[in-house]
């Protein structure tokens, strides 16, 4: 299945902006962030197709997945 | 003077006269909260309530507006306060060197979000929340920044701090402080005014490094 990662701020250093992956059927949306190397503890919003999802949440062809880092400073 | 102060904003005379009877109250006076102060003391707001317990720190130089050699080891909000009035003489302006509490905030009929801390947004996010004032929220790290509304139906501010924090000295750059403060003065502007702004849905976010910007809009609860 196709699925289009978004990954945004620091997120995207030595990675990427967006792309479109090929995944296994099954994977779920903490995999993706493992198969990253980011660490779950620094994710602050994760949203399958705009909604709230969380690290169990199976993915399906043609979802569009975003990871958010926590941003604190001000 | 006062009319000639704010000409220039364009603002239909009821508008400017808007912003003159409204009341922002600034948590946190550093950097994002120092650079909405000064944007919106000029945009013409006539009332401010500027609560922070802290003291400007040589770590502080890179980017809070009003911290210089010679305001080193001065209260942020005594400094504030000083620096709003002489821009416009005749704002009311009242500081308090504390934490936030009820008090720094029930008057206002907008706050502004210069906190440093997720713990401390989500507990100025649910006051503002039980007194039905918006919480214009802003937060910045090296080239990225967020700014959005929080509100009883918009509280973006659960959604981004719904995990601890990791990261407590968060690397901070000027520009980016500029650029997000600058979104929350507008924010304030706009809420005012009672115009309607994407950002009272959801939030900004900011990558200054790449020129993106993407508006993350969520479903009204």
């Amino acid at each position: 299945m196709k699925v289009t990662v978004k990954l945004f701020a620091f997120f995207r250093e030595d990675r990427f902006i967006k792309e479109d992956r090929e995944l296994p059927e099954g994977t779920t949306a903490g995999q993706i962030v493992d198969d990253l190397n980011i660490d779950r503890e620094e994710v602050g919003v994760l949203l399958l197709n705009s909604r709230h999802c969380k690290f169990d949440k199976i993915l399906q062809d043609g979802d569009i997945y975003a990871i958010f880092p926590v941003i604190g400073g001000g | 003077m006062e009319v000639e102060r704010t000409i220039r904003n364009g603002l239909a005379t009821e508008d400017q006269k808007a912003l003159r009877q409204a009341t922002v109250s600034i948590v946190g006076c550093g950097g994002l909260g120092g650079r909405t102060a000064e944007l919106l003391v000029r945009l013409g707001i006539g009332t401010f309530i500027l609560t922070d317990p802290d003291i400007f720190t040589s770590s502080n130089l890179n980017r809070q507006i009003f911290c210089t050699p010679q305001t080193l080891g001065l209260e942020k909000a005594r400094v504030l306060a000083s620096e709003l009035q002489k821009i416009n003489p005749v704002a009311n302006i009242y500081f308090h060197v504390q934490t936030f509490s009820e008090n720094n905030i029930k008057n206002a009929d907008v706050v502004i979000d210069g906190l440093d801390s997720a713990k401390d947004r989500l507990q100025l996010a649910k006051l503002c929340r039980s007194h039905s004032i918006p919480l214009i929220h802003g937060a910045v790290k090296q080239w990225y920044g967020q700014a959005g509304v929080d509100s009883e139906t918009s509280p973006i501010i659960d959604t981004l701090y719904s995990t601890p924090e990791t990261d407590s000295t968060p690397t901070v750059f000027p520009m980016t402080v500029a650029l997000i403060a600058a979104m929350q003065a507008t924010e304030v502007c706009k809420w005012i005014l009672q115009k309607e702004s994407p950002l009272q849905n959801g939030w900004l976010q900011c990558d200054l490094l790449n020129c993106d910007y993407d508006q993350i809009l969520q479903d009204k609860t």
